[in-house]
C-alpha cells in the first residue's frame, strides 16, 4: 500500500502531453532499461535495442566490432521523496458509475499507473474489480481524447483555450448569477458530495437554474419502488451472503452494468459453497441469460413484460402461504403466460422454498422493471423478513424522477425557456430517446458547453467542449453502494490537462476553492479535520464507518397494480407479437467505453461475442421466423428500424429479443468508430429504438430476415457447429466441466475423480525435477465462478497481451491468455449454463516442453512451464500439442501494426506512444512471431521471492496474488504454493470435488478445478 | 578440337579439398565463437559521458562507498544513477563553478536530467535484480570490475548469458561477506572456492537456473 | 505432344550411330547438346518460372509481414507450410527407392528411369527444405534449432521431433546429392567427349572430374555405387517415419497414431511414383526417349502405385479400426469428424484419389496407356497433398476442448506458396532435362543385351562394366 507522502505525489507527475516529449522522465521511461515496453522498435522478444540489427540483417552480421544503439540514463535531477527508480507502489482511489463509487487500489510505476484492482477495505469492491475497473488504465492513456477547449464559432469548430473559456465565463456569469432561470445542468447520476455542494452553491448563485441528472441506460425506478412501498425514497442495499434462497427477476444484479455488481458476485458466491455450511439456491425469472442466470439452480425464461404479473403472482401465493393475503397482496394475475404448468409450478415450488426460508431469502428485481413491480419485489422482502438480514434501506432525499426530469428539460428548450445548457460527462445526443432529438433540441440553445472526456457526438455539436479529467486522473470523493463516504486520488495529473466535474462547476460558479483536492478537502473538513485524519482517508481511500445506518421501514399496504396490456401481452415468434429490450451492454456500458479497445475485445461472457453487438433471439423464435444466426435481420417497433446480425442465445425467454446497447458510434475514436478518421463504427446502435415512455422495454416489435450475414466475431463456435460436431460437444462436456447436483454430491464427494476411466498412468520420463522448495498450484472453483470476465481483462492488463482487433479475431487468432469456455447444456430453450477459466494448466509433464526444439519452454524448479519469448523461434509445435490450446501465437506485430510502427521503423506519431504507457514493465513485450501463453503471473512471484530472500522471511500464503486470482469479484480463483498444507490452494487441491481436466493423458496440471454442484430444489427436480 | 585436360597441378585437387574441409569448420567456428561472442563486442565499451565523471578519483581516491550515490541498489532491482542532487551536495561548495561540472549545475537549475550514457546494458528481456545479488553476498566488483580504478566506466565483463550462468552454477566463486559487497579491493581470507563454499553453506545460496528466473 | 513439336523438335527423329550403345548415346546426350531447345521448352520454362517469382513474393510478404500473411490460426497452427513440407519430402522417396533398393535388388529395368528419378529426388528435398525453415514465426533466426557454439550456452532440445527432423532431412539430402551425381559422372563424360565447344568441353569436364573410364576407375566406381546404394537404403524407410513421428509422438487426437511410420513410407513411395510418371511421361514424349523409357517401365511403376496405393488404403482402414478399438472419445470423434465433418470434402477428395482411382490399374489397358497413367499419376499427387491436408488439418481444428475449435480457411498467399514451390520443382527440372543426360546412358547400356558377355566387347568405350549379372 502507499505511504504517507503520496498526499502530493505531484513530482511523479506529467504536466502536459506537450511537455512528455522533452520530459526527462518521459524519455527515461522511452529509452532507459526499466521501460522496454517504451521502447516502441525494440518490444520484439530477442530484439531489444542493440539486438535489432541482428533481427534485420540475419545472424551472421553478428560479428565483431558493430555496436548497438547508445541508452540514456536520465535520473531525476530531484528525486522526491519515497520515488524510488523502478519500482511500483499502489495508491487507493475509487471510481464511480451510476452514482456508487467503486474502491480500487492502483499500481503506479515510476508515475504511471499501470493496474488496477480493488480495494480490499471498501465494501463495495471487497478487493474484487470488473472489467471496466480494469480496463480503466487503458482509456487514462487513449490517444483520442480531447487534447484541449474547442470553441464552435458559427459551423466551424475552432481550438480554443481554458483561458479564452474563462474569459467567456466572466461575462456571462455575470447574467447568470442576475437570472439563471434560462441556465441548465444536465450531469451524470452521482454519489459525490462535493459535486452535491457545488450544484448547491451553483442553483444557489443562479437563481432559477435547473439541475438535471441524466443515465442513459440505468433508471430510478428501484428507487421509486421503494417510494410505493415506503413512502420515501429508499436505496436498497443487499446482503446476498446471508440469503439461503435468491430470486432475481430480470435482475443482472452480479454484471458488471450493475454498479455494486462486483459485492453482489461476492455474496453471491460465498452462498455457493457445497462444503461446510448449507448451500444457497439461486432462481432467476429473465428474458435473456444473466449472469445470475448462468449460476442459478432453477432459471425461467420469461418475457421481461411479463414481470410485474410474475411478481403479482408470486406475491399472492407467499401472502397466502404466510396467511397475510388480502393485505395488500396482488390478486392473482390473469395473465395466460403464467398459466403453463410449468410455470405454475415453478411459482408454488419457488414460493415455498422462499417462506421456508424465511429471514434468509431476497428477491431482486431488474433495473428495467417498472416501479411496480420492484414495489411487489421490496414488499416480498419486507414480508419474508429479509430487511436487516438480507437487504437494508437507506433513504434518499426526495428526488425528481429522471425520465420527468429530462423530458421537463427538453420541453423547456423547444419553448426556448433554455439558454444555456451545460453537460457534464454524459453523451445525450447519443444515447437520449430517438423522440427527445436531442441533437436538434441542442442547437436551439444558444450556449451550450459539454464537458467530456471525448470530442464525442454531443460534444462535437456544442458551443464549447472542455476536455474532462479522467477518474484517475482527479480528486475526488463518492459513496460505496452502502454509503460509506469513499475518496478517490489522481495517480496521474490530467494528460490533456482536463477538469474534473468539480473542479469545473468550481470554475462555473466561480469559487474560491479552484483546485479538486482543496474542494474535497472543504467538502468534508467537518469529516476530516485533521492532516492525520484526511492522510489516513486518502491511503485507505474511504472513512470506515460512515455508512448511514440502515433506515427502519414501514410496509405501505400497496395498491392492486393494474396489469395494462403490455403486461399481460403474450409474445411469441407464433403470434408475430414480439418483445424488444434494450440493456446496458457488459464491456461499453452505455457506449462510454466504446473506445477502450480491451473492452472491445473482452468476449461478451454469454455470447463470447467482440467487436459489436447483435440482435439476441432465442433459437426456436429465430427458426420460426426464417433467421439464420449471423443473418442481417431488420428489427422493427413503433416505426423505427434497424439493421444488424441475428445471433442465437440460447435461453433468450421465447419471442423476446435483446439489443446491447452503447454501440455503432461514430464519434468514439480509432477503436470505437470514427467518421472523420474513416474508422466504421463497431457494433450498431440500438438507442433509436428507444422512447421516452418506454425505454428499456418495448412491446410490439418485428424482427424480419434481410438479405446478406455479417460475421459475428465470436471467440467460441466461431464457425457454426454441425451435427457431428454438436454430438462431440455432449458427450465430452460432462468430462471437461464436472457437474452433480448437491443430493449426489454429498453421497459421492469425489465423483470428479471418477468421471473418465483410464489406465495408471505412467510416464516414459523420470520426472525430472523433485519440486522441493516451492511447487506453484492453482484452483478453480467452478461453483464460485459467475463467468464475468473481469479476470480476462486483469491478465490483459498484467501482462501486455495484445488486442488483435476484429478481422483477426475472425481468423481465430485472439491473443487472451485465459478463456473463460462457456457450454450449454440441456434445452436451447430452457439450458444449464457453465463457464470454465482455462489458464495454462502448467502441466508436471508438460507436453510442450517436449516438443519445442530449441527449448524455448521449459520447466522450472517450482514446476512452471516457463515461457521464453526471446529463445521462441515460432514453430508452433508446443501449440499443436497442447491439448488445453492455451498458447497463443504472435501471427501478426500486433503491438506495432496499433501505433503504426514496424520492427525497423518506429513510430512517427509520438502521441499513439502514450498507448505504451500502459505496459507493465515487469512483463516482456512480445512481438511477431512467438507464442506466449499464461505464466501464473511468473513477474509477481519472482519479484516476491526476492523480496522474502532479501528480508531472509518465508512467502506467506496469499502474498503472491495472479492478475485473476486478485481481481476475481466472487474469489473463485485460489493460487499458491502447494508444498505447504495450510495454504489455500492446497487445501482446494485436497478437496473431494477437486478434478484435473483431461486427466488421463497424463500431462498431470497444476490447475484443479472444483466440480461445479448445483442445488435444485427437489420439487422442481 | 582437344578434350579438356585437368592440368597437373589439378592432381593435387584431393589434398587440397581435404585440407580445406578440415580448416573451414574449425574456421567458421572460431569466427563465430570469438567474433559473435559478448566478450568481443560488448567488453570494453566505454562510452564518452556528458560529464567527465571519474569513479577512480570518487569511489577510489576518496572511497565514497558506491551505496552513497546508487542509494537503492539493496532494495530493489535497479541501481539507480543518483539524482543531480547527489552531486551538487558536495559540488556546491567543491569547484563550484568548474566548467566541466556545467552540465550538473544546469540540470539542477533547470531540473532536467543528466543524459549519462548507459555502460552495462542488458537485452530488455533480461531482468537483472540488483538487490537479489548484493544481499547475498555477491559484490559489485564480480560483474563491474574496478569501477574504483576507472577514470570513465567501461564495460568489463561480457555479461552474457553463458557468463550468467556460469556464476549461477558454480557462485562460491565469487561469494564475500554481505558487509563486503562494496569493497572492491576485498581479498577471500583463504582460498576462494573453499571460502565461498562455506559462504554458500551458511547463508544457503542456490542460485535458480530457470529460465524465468530472468526472463518473464 | 510429340506430334504438335515434331517439326520443331531437334529431339525427335532417328538417333544417330551405328550400333545400339551408340544409338543410346545420341539419343540421351543430344537433348543435352541441341544448340536450341524448341519452343516448348522454353514456353515450360516461363510458366515454371513465373510460379517461383510467386514463391519469391510470397515469402517475402510473408517475412515482412509475419506468419499471419497465411491462414494458419488458432487452434490450426500448423496449416498450409507443414502440409506441402510433408508432402515434397515424400515425392523424394521414389527416386531413392529406385536409384537404391532396386538396385540392390537388382531390377534392371530401373535404369531406364532412375536418373531423372534421382533428380525428381533432390529437387523435391530442396522445395520441402524451404519450408520448416520459413514457416516458423522468427525466420531469421531458425539457427537457434542447430547445435551451434553461442553465449547462452544452450543446446537445442533433441527430444523433439522437430530437432530429429532437421538431421533426418539434411542427410537424406546429402546422400542422395551424391548418388545423383555420382552416377552420372560417367555420361558427364560422355557429354564431356561429344562436346564441340570450349565452354562446353569446360564445363562438362570440371563435372566428369577426370573420368576416363579406365577399368580401375569403373571398378572404383561400382564399389561406391554400391555402397551409397546400402547408405541411401535405410534412409528410404527412416526419413519419412522421423518425418511421421512429428505427429505419431504427440498427443493430439488423429496424430498420436504407431501406424504413422510405415503409413507414411508407404504413402510416400506411392506419391513419389506417382510424380515420376507425371514427369516420365511427358519426358519421353517429347525429349523423344520412347526407345529407352518404354511403356513395360512405366507399367511396371503404375503397379508399384497400385500395391503402395492399396497400402495406403489399408492404412486408413486401420487408423479407423484402432480409433474404435482404442475405446477413446477423443480419438474417435477425429475419425467421426474427418468423414462427416465440415472437412469431409478434403476426405473424399483424398480417399477417391489415393484409394479408388489407382485401382484402375488393375486394367493392363489402363496401365499400359501413356495418357492414362499420365492423369492417373497426377490425380495421385492431387490425393496424397490431400492426405497431408486431411492428417494435419482436419485433426488440428477440432481436438480436445470444444472451445477451441476452430475452421482454417488459408489465404490467398498460402495458395501462391503452394503453386509457388511446384514452381521451384518444375524450374529445376527442366533446366535438368536441358543440360544433363536424363537417362542413365552408361547404365542403360550395361543391361543392354550387346552388353552381355560374349560379343561387343569393344563396341563402346563404356560398354565393358561387370554388372550384367
Amino acid at each position: 500500500m502507499s505511504s504517507m507522502n503520496e498526499k502530493h505525489p505531484k513530482p511523479t507527475y506529467w504536466r502536459s502531453l506537450a511537455e512528455l516529449d522533452n520530459d526527462p522522465k518521459f524519455q527515461k521511461m522511452l529509452e532507459n532499461e526499466f521501460a522496454e515496453p517504451l521502447e516502441g522498435p525494440d518490444m520484439a522478444p530477442g530484439t531489444p535495442a542493440r539486438r535489432r540489427f541482428l533481427q534485420i540483417m540475419g545472424a551472421s552480421i553478428a560479428l565483431s566490432g558493430c555496436r548497438f544503439k547508445e541508452d540514456k540514463l536520465l535520473a531525476f535531477s530531484r528525486r522526491p521523496e519515497g520515488v524510488v527508480p523502478g519500482e511500483s507502489r499502489q495508491f487507493a482511489t475509487a471510481v464511480e458509475l451510476n452514482g456508487v463509487a467503486t474502491g480500487l487500489l492502483v499500481t503506479s510505476y515510476d508515475g504511471r499507473p499501470i493496474k488496477v484492482t480493488g480495494n480490499p477495505l471498501h465494501p463495495t469492491s471487497a478487493g474484487g474489480a470488473s472489467a471496466f475497473h480494469q480496463a480503466a488504465v487503458l482509456s487514462v492513456y487513449d490517444p483520442d481524447r480531447s487534447e484541449g477547449v474547442t470553441h464552435l464559432e458559427g459551423r466551424a469548430r475552432t481550438a480554443s483555450t481554458r483561458k479564452k473559456f474563462e474569459e467567456f465565463l466572466v461575462s456571462e456569469r455575470a447574467r447568470w448569477q442576475a437570472n439563471g432561470s434560462k441556465f441548465r445542468v444536465l450531469a451524470s447520476v452521482s454519489s459525490s458530495p462535493s459535486l452535491a455542494s457545488l450544484r448547491d452553491r451553483l442553483l444557489a448563485s443562479f437563481p432559477g437554474a435547473k439541475w438535471v441528472e441524466y443515465s442513459a441506460v440505468e433508471t430510478d425506478n428501484p428507487e421509486a419502488g421503494t417510494a410505493l412501498c415506503f413512502g420515501k425514497q429508499h436505496r436498497a442495499v443487499y446482503q446476498l451472503e446471508n440469503a439461503r434462497v435468491v430470486l432475481s427477476v430480470h435482475s443482472d444484479a452480479a454484471g458488471a452494468t450493475d454498479p455494486s455488481g462486483v459485492i453482489a458476485s461476492r455474496g453471491l458466491a460465498q452462498g455457493r459453497v457445497p462444503e461446510g455450511k448449507p448451500m444457497s439456491r439461486v432462481y432467476a425469472v429473465e428474458s435473456s441469460l444473466s449472469l445470475i442466470g448462468g449460476i442459478a439452480d432453477h432459471r425461467l425464461s420469461m418475457p421481461a413484460c411479463s414481470a410485474k404479473a410474475f411478481l403479482a403472482a408470486l406475491d399472492a401465493e407467499v401472502s397466502k402461504l404466510l396467511g397475510e393475503a388480502g393485505k395488500g397482496a396482488q390478486p392473482v394475475p390473469s395473465a395466460k403466460s403464467l398459466q403453463a404448468p410449468a410455470t405454475q409450478k415453478f411459482i408454488a415450488t419457488l414460493a415455498k422454498d422462499l417462506v421456508a426460508n424465511r429471514g434468509a431469502s431476497v428477491i431482486l428485481a431488474g433495473n428495467h422493471l417498472p416501479a411496480e413491480a420492484h414495489a411487489i419485489a421490496h414488499r416480498l422482502n419486507v414480508l419474508l423478513d429479509g430487511v436487516g438480514k438480507t437487504v437494508t434501506y437507506q433513504e434518499l432525499p426526495l428526488r425528481e424522477r429522471r425520465s420527468e426530469a429530462l423530458s421537463g428539460l427538453l420541453r423547456d428548450i423547444a419553448a426556448n425557456a433554455v439558454e444555456t445548457l451545460v453537460i457534464i460527462g454524459e453523451n445525450p445526443v447519443l444515447t437520449a430517446p430517438s423522440d427527445a432529438d436531442f441533437a436538434g433540441a441542442l442547437s436551439k440553445v444558444k450556449t451550450s458547453i459539454a464537458l467530456t472526456e471525448f470530442a464525442d457526438e454531443t460534444a462535437r455539436l456544442c458551443t464549447w467542449h472542455i476536455p474532462q479529467a479522467h477518474a484517475l486522473e482527479a480528486w475526488g470523493d463518492g459513496l460505496a453502494h452502502d454509503g460509506t463516504l469513499t475518496l478517490s486520488q489522481p495517480l496521474i495529473e490530467p494528460l490533456h490537462g482536463g477538469l474534473s466535474a468539480i473542479e469545473f462547476l468550481a470554475l462555473l460558479v466561480n469559487d474560491i476553492k479552484r483546485d479538486g483536492l482543496d474542494i474535497v478537502r472543504r467538502t468534508h473538513a467537518a469529516l476530516l479535520p485533521s492532516q492525520k485524519a484526511w492522510n489516513k482517508a486518502v491511503h485507505d481511500g474511504l472513512l470506515p464507518g460512515s455508512a448511514p445506518a440502515p433506515a427502519s421501514v414501514t410496509l405501505a399496504t400497496l395498491p392492486a397494480f393494474a396489469l395494462t396490456e403490455s403486461d399481460l401481452a403474450e409474445v411469441g415468434a407464433t403470434n408475430g407479437k414480439l418483445e424488444l429490450v434494450l440493456a446496458a451492454d457488459s464491456k461499453v456500458y452505455d457506449g462510454r467505453f466504446s473506445n477502450n479497445a480491451w473492452l472491445q475485445e473482452l468476449p461478451e461472457p454469454l455470447t463470447k461475442q467482440t467487436w459489436g453487438n447483435a440482435v439476441w433471439l432465442s433459437p426456436a423464435t429465430a427458426k420460426a421466423l426464417g433467421i439464420g444466426d449471423g443473418d442481417l435481420a431488420k428489427v422493427s417497433v413503433s416505426g423505427k428500424e434497424l439493421t444488424l446480425p441475428a445471433l442465437y442465445v440460447p435461453g433468450q425467454a421465447e419471442g423476446s429479443l435483446r439489443i446491447p446497447l452503447g454501440y455503432g458510434r461514430h464519434f468514439a475514436g480509432h477503436v470505437g468508430g470514427h467518421d472523420d478518421a474513416n474508422v466504421t463504427p463497431v457494433g450498431t446502435n440500438a438507442y433509436p429504438l428507444s422512447t421516452t415512455a418506454t425505454p428499456f422495454v418495448l412491446a410490439g416489435a418485428t424482427i424480419v430476415r434481410v438479405d446478406g450475414r455479417q460475421e459475428i466475431a465470436t471467440v467460441q463456435d466461431l464457425h457454426a457447429i454441425d451435427a457431428i460436431g454438436q454430438q462431440g460437444i455432449d458427450e465430452r462436456r460432462g468430462l471437461l466441466l464436472a457437474e452433480t447436483t448437491l443430493e449426489k454430491f454429498e453421497k459421492e464427494p469425489d465423483f470428479a475423480k471418477h468421471l473418465v476411466h483410464h489406465p495408471p498412468l505412467e510416464s516414459m520420463w523420470n520426472d525430472p525435477v523433485a519440486y522441493e522448495g516451492h511447487k506453484w498450484g492453482m484452483a478453480i472453483d467452478l461453483n464460485k465462478c459467475t463467468g464475468c470476465s473481469a479476470c480476462i481483462t486483469a491478465c490483459q492488463a498484467e501482462n501486455n497481451i495484445p488486442v488483435v482487433g476484429k478481422d483477426s479475431v475472425l481468423m481465430g487468432r485472439e491473443m487472451l491468455w485465459l478463456r473463460v469456455d462457456r457450454y450449454f447444456s440441456g434445452t436451447p430453450e430452457n439450458p444449464k449454463l457453465s463457464f470454465q477459466p482455462v489458464p495454462c494448466q502448467q502441466c508436471e509433464n508438460a507436453p510442450c516442453e517436449q516438443v519445442c526444439p530449441v527449448g524455448a519452454t521449459m520447466h522450472s524448479h517450482e514446476g512452471l512451464n516457463d515461457m521464453v519469448y526471446n529463445r521462441c523461434i515460432g514453430t508452433r509445435y508446443c501449440s499443436a500439442n497442447c491439448p488445453y490450446k492455451v498458447r497463443r501465437f504472435n501471427y501478426l506485430n500486433f503491438h506495432l501494426d496499433k501505433v503504426e510502427a514496424t520492427p525497423f521503423q518506429s513510430v512517427k506519431d509520438k502521441k499513439k506512444l502514450l498507448m505504451h504507457m500502459v505496459f507493465n514493465p515487469e512483463v516482456t513485450v512480445r512481438a511477431r512471431g512467438v507464442m506466449e501463453k499464461c505464466t501464473f503471473c511468473v513477474q509477481r512471484i519472482q519479484n516476491v521471492k526476492i523480496k522474502a530472500k532479501n528480508a531472509k522471511r518465508a512467502i506467506a500464503d496469499g502474498e503472491i496474488k495472479t492478475a485473476c486470482q486478485e481481481t476475481c469479484p466472487s474469489q473463485a480463483i485460489s493460487f499458491g504454493d502447494l508444498n505447504d498444507p495450510t495454504s489455500a490452494v492446497a487445501k482446494d487441491h485436497a478437496l473431494p470435488r477437486a478434478y484435473t481436466i483431461l486427466e488421463e493423458l497424463n500431462n498431470r496440471p497444476r490447475v484443479r478445478y472444483l466440480a461445479r454442484i448445483r442445488n435444485p430444489h427437489p420439487e422442481l427436480g | 578440337m582437344k578434350l579438356f585436360v585437368f592440368p597437373r597441378w589439378a592432381n593435387k585437387t584431393r589434398q587440397l579439398a581435404g585440407v580445406f574441409l578440415g580448416v573451414t569448420p574449425v574456421y567458421l567456428t572460431a569466427l563465430i565463437w570469438y567474433g559473435a561472442s559478448p566478450k568481443t563486442t560488448d567488453v570494453g565499451y566505454q562510452p564518452k559521458q556528458p560529464v567527465p565523471y571519474s569513479h577512480a578519483l570518487h569511489a577510489g581516491e576518496l572511497g565514497i562507498d558506491c551505496r552513497y550515490c546508487h542509494n537503492t541498489v539493496e532494495q530493489t532491482g535497479h541501481a539507480a544513477i543518483p539524482p543531480t542532487e547527489t552531486c551538487m551536495n558536495c559540488h556546491k561548495l567543491v569547484h563550484p563553478d568548474s566548467p566541466k561540472l556545467l552540465p550538473i549545475r544546469e540540470s539542477y537549475a533547470t531540473n532536467t536530467a543528466v543524459p549519462w550514457v548507459k555502460v552495462h546494458d542488458l537485452p530488455d528481456y533480461a531482468y537483472f535484480n540488483h538487490s537479489a545479488h548484493v544481499t547475498r553476498g555477491i559484490g559489485c566488483v564480480s560483474c563491474h570490475g574496478r569501477v574504483d580504478q576507472m577514470e570513465e566506466v567501461f564495460q568489463q565483463e561480457p555479461l552474457s548469458m553463458g557468463w550468467c550462468l556460469d556464476c549461477h552454477r558454480a557462485p562460491e566463486n565469487h561469494l564475500r561477506p554481505v558487509s563486503e559487497v562494496t569493497n572492491m579491493s576485498w581479498k577471500p581470507p583463504e582460498d576462494q572456492a573453499t571460502y565461498g563454499k562455506r559462504l554458500r553453506a551458511e547463508n544457503n545460496i542456490a542460485p535458480p537456473e530457470d529460465c524465468s528466473t530472468c526472463h518473464r | 505432344m510429340a506430334t504438335l513439336w515434331s517439326e520443331t523438335n531437334p529431339y525427335l527423329g532417328e538417333p544417330k550411330g551405328d550400333t545400339d550403345f551408340a544409338r543410346i548415346t545420341d539419343n540421351v546426350a543430344r537433348v543435352a547438346e541441341a544448340p536450341k531447345p524448341p519452343i516448348g521448352w522454353y514456353i515450360a520454362f516461363g510458366i515454371a518460372l513465373a510460379m517461383l517469382t510467386g514463391f519469391g513474393a510470397s515469402l517475402g510478404w510473408v517475412m515482412w509481414v509475419g506468419i499471419g500473411a497465411w491462414g494458419n490460426m488458432h487452434p490450426v497452427a500448423w496449416a498450409f507450410p507443414i502440409v506441402n513440407f510433408v508432402f515434397w519430402v515424400g515425392i523424394g522417396h521414389a527416386g531413392t527407392l529406385i536409384s537404391a533398393i532396386l538396385f540392390l535388388l537388382r531390377q534392371t529395368w530401373r535404369t531406364a528411369i532412375n536418373r531423372f528419378a534421382e533428380a525428381m529426388t533432390i529437387f523435391a528435398v530442396i522445395c520441402a527444405g524451404i519450408f520448416p525453415g520459413v514457416h516458423i514465426g522468427r525466420p531469421w533466426m531458425p539457427y537457434y534449432m542447430f547445435p551451434v557454439p553461442n553465449q547462452m550456452s544452450m543446446w537445442p532440445q533433441f527430444r523433439s521431433p522437430l530437432e530429429w527432423d532437421i538431421f533426418a532431412v539434411g542427410t537424406y539430402f546429402t546422400i542422395s546429392l551424391l548418388f545423383w551425381f555420382m552416377g552420372m559422372i560417367p555420361d558427364l563424360a560422355t557429354i564431356r567427349d561429344r562436346a564441340t565447344t570450349t565452354p562446353r568441353r569446360f564445363i562438362y569436364g570440371i563435372l566428369a572430374m577426370g573420368w576416363r573410364g579406365s577399368s580401375r576407375q569403373w571398378h572404383r566406381y561400382e564399389r561406391a555405387y554400391l555402397l551409397l546404394a546400402a547408405l541411401a537404403t535405410p534412409l528410404v524407410l527412416s526419413v519419412h517415419s522421423v518425418v511421421s513421428f512429428d505427429f505419431a509422438t504427440s498427443q493430439a487426437p488423429g496424430w498420436h497414431t504407431t501406424i504413422f511410420p510405415p503409413y507414411f513410407v508407404a504413402g510416400a513411395i506411392f506419391g513419389g511414383f506417382a510424380m515420376v510418371v507425371t514427369l516420365a511421361v511427358p519426358a519421353r514424349q517429347f525429349f523423344g526417349l520412347k526407345r529407352l523409357i518404354e511403356i513395360r517401365h512405366l507399367e511396371l511403376m503404375n503397379k508399384v502405385i497400385l500395391a503402395t496405393g492399396m497400402m495406403v488404403g489399408y492404412a486408413y482402414g486401420m487408423e479407423f479400426f484402432i480409433a474404435w478399438y482404442s475405446g477413446n472419445p477423443y480419438e474417435n470423434f477425429v475419425f467421426a469428424n474427418r468423414l462427416f465433418g465440415p472437412y469431409a470434402w478434403a476426405y473424399w477428395t483424398m480417399i477417391a484419389c489415393n484409394v479408388v482411382i489407382p485401382q484402375l490399374h488393375w486394367f493392363e489397358k489402363v496401365r499400359t496407356n501413356v495418357w492414362a497413367t499420365l492423369a492417373i499419376g497426377v490425380v495421385v499427387n492431387v490425393g496424397m497433398w490431400f492426405e497431408r491436408f486431411v492428417i494435419i488439418c482436419t485433426s488440428m481444428s477440432r481436438d480436445f476442448m470444444p472451445a477451441n475449435w476452430g475452421y482454417y480457411i488459408p489465404s490467398k498467399i498460402d495458395f501462391l506458396t503452394l503453386g509457388g514451390s511446384f514452381g521451384l520443382f518444375f524450374t529445376l527440372f527442366l533446366l535438368f532435362c536441358r543440360f544433363l543426360p536424363m537417362v542413365a546412358i552408361a547404365e542403360v547400356k550395361s543391361v543392354h543385351r550387346d552388353a552381355h558377355a560374349g560379343h561387343g566387347h569393344d563396341a563402346h568405350e563404356h560398354s565393358h562394366s561387370p554388372r550384367t549379372a
